[in-house]
């Protein structure tokens, strides 16, 4: 038997037995990406959805000043609150996320035709308001769009007029393909764990051999030092690859957890992916 | 048999050996008996080729040092100064490993293991685990771990650093049962007591280089000293009389 290939089992060996190197290359480096990437996926597509269907609570400043507007908000879920003082430093010092003003002129402006001003207060610095943010704006919008094509219509006017170049989004992308969007983060996954895999055990057949003195011994044996280094790297190569094996099995199991549907995407993992992808890893072992 | 010849070694400024030449027969136990820091331990790893000295050159049976480096390493049993098992392992396994790595088959490392273990008395810890081994276990399996290719050589580091008396006993017991058996002992140690018990030739190291060398009777007839801690106390002081001067 070859010096390497003895190291290289005695090195597996002595590893396995150790708690904290199959901890960390065999359970916590193969499961810690799968489980955040379905967490995190999880938990953001979960509130964006849960959001579009839920109440919209917002702060109304001015609200007599608008009924119809009011009326037709409220219909598409919005929430009016009682005002607030001071609604800008409110909104700065994070106490309230959203908040709309009715200007002063409003009702002036509206029955003069002007374009009547309405203002958004909010914060983009926060990221929970985007949604939020995004809805009442649509709102408003669609309301702006169907009084000025009534006023078209009242003067005689077709308020196809006011469309002089229509955009049609026709998007070609598949499901699999946005889910690829999504697995762009995979490669990055995947390095940590081949490398966490492999650490423990590079770290204890180097710097821990001569830590514990057991290296002077060992180099006293008949036996060139590059089969020992092979032997050390072989069986640091080998717990990196069960560890990113074990990893991309994870993965593939994770993907079923993964709200796709609700994304239109889809997300598979398959055993030829993974044959794949492992010898592509090879290099960094 | 271990010769030296005009060993020189150097740490950057700090000369660490500056000149050994020495001889470690058959059928011999050799004590290097040096005060602390006076170069045994970087004279026996030039010996077993973990440094290569900067001068001077060493044979064993025969074979240079620097250029056979593995075949050298095939005739030496070696307990070096810092003696770590791995301690996940069984002692048996410690052992199995480095037979291993000399290329033994299963068979042989098994009957070597048997011998070793009766000869050294650790029949009931052979199959535990090293971790939460006493010092003298630890010893008795290093040295296991260093003879298991049954080499006519073998250096020895301080063998008895940390051993109690019992175990220090047994120990210069295994020493003799070495020589008897034809082999070339050499070993380094500070302690007097030690190389008047077991040795037939002493080696004195004082600062790096050899300052005396004879039977234990020679020495004392040297310095005209009646026992031999004396001896080694006028010998070492002339030698740093000498250094002074």
């Amino acid at each position: 038997m070859s010096a390497a290939l003895t190291i290289f089992i005695k090195e597996c060996r002595e590893s396995l037995r150790d708690k904290r190197v199959l901890l960390n290359a065999l359970v916590l480096g193969p499961l810690l990406g799968p489980l955040l990437f379905v967490v995190i996926l999880r938990v953001t597509v979960g509130r964006e959805l849960n959001q579009a269907d839920r109440p919209l609570p917002v702060i109304v400043i001015g609200a007599q000043r608008a009924p119809n507007l009011m009326q037709v908000l409220k219909q598409q879920g919005l929430v009016p609150l009682p005002p607030v003082a001071d609604v800008e430093a409110a909104v700065r010092q994070q106490r309230i996320d959203l908040a709309l003003r009715i200007s002063d002129t409003y009702s002036d402006d509206w029955n003069a035709g002007r374009p009547a001003q309405v203002d958004i207060i909010y914060d983009s610095s926060r990221r929970d308001g985007g949604g939020r943010l995004q809805r009442l704006r649509g709102m408003l919008a669609s309301y702006s769009r169907r009084t000025s094509a009534m006023r078209l219509v009242a003067r005689g006017i077709s308020p196809v007029i006011g469309t002089a170049v229509l955009i049609g989004d026709r998007d070609q992308a598949t499901a699999a393909a946005r889910g690829a969007l999504l697995f762009a983060m995979l490669p990055y996954f995947l390095i940590l764990t081949s490398f966490m895999g492999g650490m423990w055990l590079a770290i204890d057949a180097t710097a821990g051999e001569r830590e514990r003195q057991s290296l002077e011994p060992l180099l006293a044996n008949p036996v060139p030092r590059s089969q020992i280094l092979l032997g050390k790297l072989l069986a640091a190569a080998a717990f990196s690859f069960t560890s990113l094996t074990l990893g991309l099995m994870a993965f593939a199991v994770a993907a079923h957890f993964l709200p796709a549907q609700q994304l239109e995407i889809s997300l598979t993992l398959g055993p030829k992916l993974i044959g794949t992808i492992l010898p592509i890893m090879v290099p960094l072992y | 048999m271990i010769e030296a010849h005009s060993l020189y070694k150097a740490f950057g400024p700090k000369v660490a050996v500056s000149d050994v030449s020495f001889c470690a027969r058959d059928g011999q136990i050799t004590g290097l008996l040096g005060a602390n820091g006076a170069g045994k331990t970087t004279t026996l790893r030039m010996l077993y080729t973990l440094l290569k000295p900067d001068r001077g050159s060493i044979r064993v049976d025969g074979m240079d040092s620097t250029q056979q480096a593995l075949a050298v390493r095939r005739q030496l049993g070696v307990l070096p100064d810092a003696r770590g098992l791995y301690k996940r392992l069984s002692a048996r396994e410690n052992i199995a490993y480095f037979a291993q790595l000399h290329g033994l088959n299963t068979a042989t490392i098994r009957d070597r293991t048997e011998q070793l273990a009766k000869a050294l008395e650790m029949g009931d810890i052979i199959d535990r685990r090293v971790e939460g081994f006493s010092q003298g276990e630890r010893v008795k399996t290093a040295i296991a771990r260093a003879l298991v290719h049954d080499p006519r050589n073998v250096v020895l580091d301080e063998p008895s650093n940390g051993l109690d008396v019992m175990s220090t006993r047994s120990l210069r017991e295994f020493l003799r049962r070495l020589k008897t058996e034809g082999r070339c002992v050499l070993f380094s140690t500070h302690i007097m007591q030690e190389v008047a018990a077991l040795c037939d030739r002493i080696v004195i190291i004082a600062s790096g280089r050899v300052v005396a060398d004879g039977t234990p009777e020679n020495l004392q007839e040297l310095a005209q000293e009646r026992s031999l801690e004396e001896a080694f106390v006028k010998i070492i002081g002339a030698a740093a009389l000498d250094s002074l001067s």
